[in-house]
């Protein structure tokens, strides 16, 4: 009698030790999931941003932008980003109204988390300014 | 009895101690998590400063172009402030206030110095003070940069006659610097005086010819008949950088 109730104590025990261990995994995995989230974000902005400095190296984005050579700006943008990100660029003159008249994007931006960068542009010759607000996500 | 008693304090001892871990192990990441968070991140903010120190570089450099091409002196200044405008209105994540100062010190006037010499230096230079303040209800960044873009050229000429009477051949070495260091540059053009102290290009003398050395130094050489001779013959450059900045030098030709 005494060692079954000495039993059913460490059944009890083995059966509290692993409530404990669950509910610790269960309260850390929301933790752990906007962690990983804020990271992906951090990683695409990161991303983004490199490739619109690099789209931007000796004020090339802003005669781009001048010009309204969309098409250019959308394949330069495609070989600096990486496979598997999806994009939309849309430029903005010193008034706010959109210039763009074609959309420029690549993929489809229909993603848990879509990340926005906004940029200065300056272009050298007219000394136009413009933003651009790049939107970024993984593709599914 | 006591054995028994034993063991049970060593259960709870054990089960505080894995209770404790578990707990400072969660608050640990959550710690992690929360710093972390993207609007926490300064990533945001140092994008932000980088994109305002290179858009304010590219419009500086801009107006100094514009202004060595013959534009007006005051246009640096009101660039300046419709970038400053436009900064300021397209912070979003808080207050920001963006300011500049022109450089006044010796050589500078409204943050301009263009001096086009006649001893074989020109120099085309704009340099400004800039303070970038970005504030929210936590915390608040201060960034202070300045901006020096400056063009110059050094030029030296000799001029030597050569047996047939009449003849010289005029050799222009030119160095191009930008902000100090050796810079290429996209056109030059190369003048000299005749007898009637006109000045006249030598590009498009028959026997011309121009060295690029591929390190910021290029070295022209060209003939002219003059059966006259002119005494202190001079020697003028006009040099655009790969930045569209214009710099003029004029110099003494060297007779050997």
């Amino acid at each position: 009698m005494h060692r079954c109730r000495q039993g059913q104590i460490r059944v009890l025990e083995a059966f509290l030790a692993v409530i404990v261990v669950f509910s610790a995994l269960l309260l850390s995995k929301p933790i752990y999931a906007s962690y990983d989230d804020s990271a992906d974000q951090e990683i695409l902005y990161s991303i983004g941003m490199n490739a619109l400095m690099h789209l931007d190296q000796d004020g090339d984005l802003g005669r781009l932008i001048s010009q309204r050579d969309w098409t250019e700006i959308s394949s330069r943008l495609s070989i600096l980003l990486p496979i598997g990100a999806s994009y939309n660029l849309t430029v903005y003159d010193e008034e706010s109204n959109i210039l763009n008249d074609s959309p420029i994007l690549g993929g489809d931006l229909n993603a848990k988390s879509v990340v926005s960068i906004e940029y200065i542009v300056v272009d050298r010759e007219s000394l136009s300014l413009y933003t651009v607000r790049l939107q970024l996500a993984w593709v599914k | 009895m006591r054995d028994k008693r034993g063991s049970g304090q060593m259960i709870i001892l054990a089960a505080l101690t894995i209770a404790f871990i578990l707990l400072s192990t969660i608050i640990y990441v959550y710690q992690i998590s929360q710093n972390l968070r993207p609007e926490d991140q300064p990533l945001h903010l140092r994008g932000f400063i980088w994109n305002v120190k290179f858009a304010s570089r590219i419009l500086v450099m801009g107006s100094l172009a514009n202004i060595s091409n013959g534009g007006d002196n005051g246009s640096l200044r009101y660039n300046l402030q419709r970038l400053r405008s436009f900064i300021e209105s397209n912070y979003h994540r808080g207050k920001c206030i963006f300011s500049f100062k022109l450089c006044e010190v010796s050589l500078y006037s409204s943050g301009l110095r263009i001096f086009w010499g006649t001893d074989g230096f020109g120099v085309s230079s704009a340099k400004a003070d800039f303070s970038l303040n970005l504030a929210d209800e936590r915390e608040e960044i201060i960034t202070k940069y300045s901006i020096n873009i400056t063009t110059h050229i050094l030029i030296s000429a000799t001029s030597r006659r050569v047996r047939i009477p009449g003849f010289y051949v005029i050799r222009v070495t030119i160095r191009v610097f930008n902000e100090g260091s050796p810079a290429l540059c996209k056109n030059l053009t190369i003048y000299y005086t005749d007898y009637t102290g006109n000045w006249r290009e030598a590009g498009s003398l028959n026997f011309y010819t121009l060295r690029d050395y591929g390190n910021g130094t290029y070295s022209a050489r060209f003939l002219i008949f003059e059966p006259e001779g002119v005494l202190n013959r001079k020697v003028k450059v006009l040099c655009f950088d790969r930045r569209e900045i214009r710099v003029i030098a004029t110099t003494t030709c060297e007779r050997i």
